[in-house]
């Protein structure tokens, strides 16, 4: 699925990774794990195929195969959660029902805040509008940045079981982390170091 | 791509209070003219349709800004660059909607402008016409400045700078065309200018907003 041959990162004039190699197979969970400013989001970001900021090779997915989260969830301040969900689908040209939208924000438990602009959410509510777009995805490879942090039991929770749904259909999962997460499925940890 | 769309449309029009700024600073810019220079009907014939060209230039330029930069703040511009809709019509529809915020109120309030100018009445139509031809090419302008300057620290101050040159094609024959009143020539040359702006620049646009994503 992922491809990394002797990579290297650099920040400024830092080299942040160097010679890193990685190989994700498909249906495979893997969690990247280290400090912070190791260069976990960076690595994240080389594998959506988002940043050429990088020596050595890379053998990466199709785009229409990847769905990225990132520690910027990418919604739009002035459209509610409701209209942030149905955009970020419509970007991957899925377009679901407004009931089924409704649906996949109640399941994180969004309430009436889902008809509220984004800007006057909490962190972890406007997390979960990102969260919500992973019951429509069709993509086989997930790439979720620091997706459990500023969730509270309950969401972690939600997400832990569609991360486990979607590698038990087959699907690739990558995550950043530098907690340990309980996942039911087997999960490769990979520690980066300084 | 109607999702797009509409999302642009939400975007740009939730903003009014800006938009109503910018709009604002323009009246009150064309209003303070005739007070620093001179009332006299003579002088302000002269200037009026220059002045109105201008403060056009400027109003748009100044609301291109916000186009991009929240997105890329945001991270929409990632998902924008992952998805499977075009990043050149994901830009078309940024510059349709910029004209439609602030080119179109411009042409709409023009014939007011005018007459705070005193420009005699046979100009009017012309006038309007020749802005109506002329801001979508600047708002496509626009949109490629501010692509061109997303994420860099002095975006604001380097984008007019950046764009400025290649507003004046569009600025010359679009008043040449208002002051000749309706020779077919300049008209033309404005609809060929138009035609290819909206051709080039989305696509250029779309180079531009990968590379500011990926940095």
């Amino acid at each position: 699925m992922i491809h990394l041959k002797h990579i290297t990162l650099h920040r400024g004039d830092k080299a942040l990774l160097a010679h890193f190699e990685l190989q994700v197979a498909p249906g495979e969970a893997v969690q990247l794990s280290g400090p912070n400013g190791v260069g976990k989001s960076s690595l994240l970001r080389v594998c959506a195929g988002l940043s050429d900021d990088y020596e050595g090779e890379a053998i990466l997915p199709p785009k229409s195969d990847v769905l990225y989260i990132g520690h910027r969830y990418g919604l739009t301040d002035t459209l509610s959660a409701v209209e942030n969900l149905r955009y970020l689908l419509a970007l991957k040209d899925i377009h679901p029902a407004e009931s089924e939208l409704v649906g996949a924000l109640s399941e994180f438990k969004l309430g009436q805040a889902m008809f509220d602009r984004a800007s006057t959410l909490s962190e972890g509510q406007r997390k979960r509008i990102a969260l919500s777009r992973l019951r429509f995805s069709r993509e086989p490879l997930w790439l979720l940045d620091e997706a459990f942090s500023a969730l509270d039991q309950g969401g972690m929770q939600t997400l832990a079981e569609f991360c486990e749904r979607h590698v038990e259909a087959g699907g690739t999962l990558v995550f950043t982390s530098h907690q340990m997460t309980a996942l039911t499925v087997p999960v490769r940890t990979i520690a980066l170091q300084v | 791509m109607r999702d797009v769309l509409m999302r642009e449309w939400w975007v740009a029009s939730r903003s009014l209070g800006r938009l109503g700024q910018t709009l604002l600073f323009m009246v009150l810019v064309l209003v303070l003219f005739p007070l620093a220079i001179s009332p006299e009907r003579a002088v302000l014939e002269q200037v009026g349709v220059g002045a109105v060209w201008i403060m056009s230039l400027l109003a748009m330029l100044s609301a291109a800004e916000h186009s991009i930069g929240p997105d890329l703040k945001s991270g929409a511009l990632d998902q924008m660059v992952l998805s499977e809709i075009p990043l050149w019509w994901q830009a078309l529809a940024k510059a349709l909607m910029h004209w439609l915020t602030v080119g179109l109120p411009i042409v709409l309030l023009s014939p007011i402008m005018c007459l705070m100018f005193a420009v005699e009445e046979r100009y009017w139509f012309w006038i309007t016409a020749a802005l109506f031809l002329t801001t979508p090419i600047l708002s496509l302008l626009c949109v490629l400045g501010a692509s061109l300057t997303a994420g860099l620290n002095a975006g604001s101050a380097l984008m007019p700078v950046l764009v400025a040159p290649l507003m004046l094609p569009p600025l010359i024959f679009g008043t040449q065309w208002a002051y000749q009143m309706g020779e077919p020539f300049y008209g033309y040359v404005l609809a060929a200018l138009l035609s290819l702006t909206s051709v080039v620049v989305p696509w250029v646009v779309s180079l531009a907003l990968r590379v500011a994503a990926s940095r």
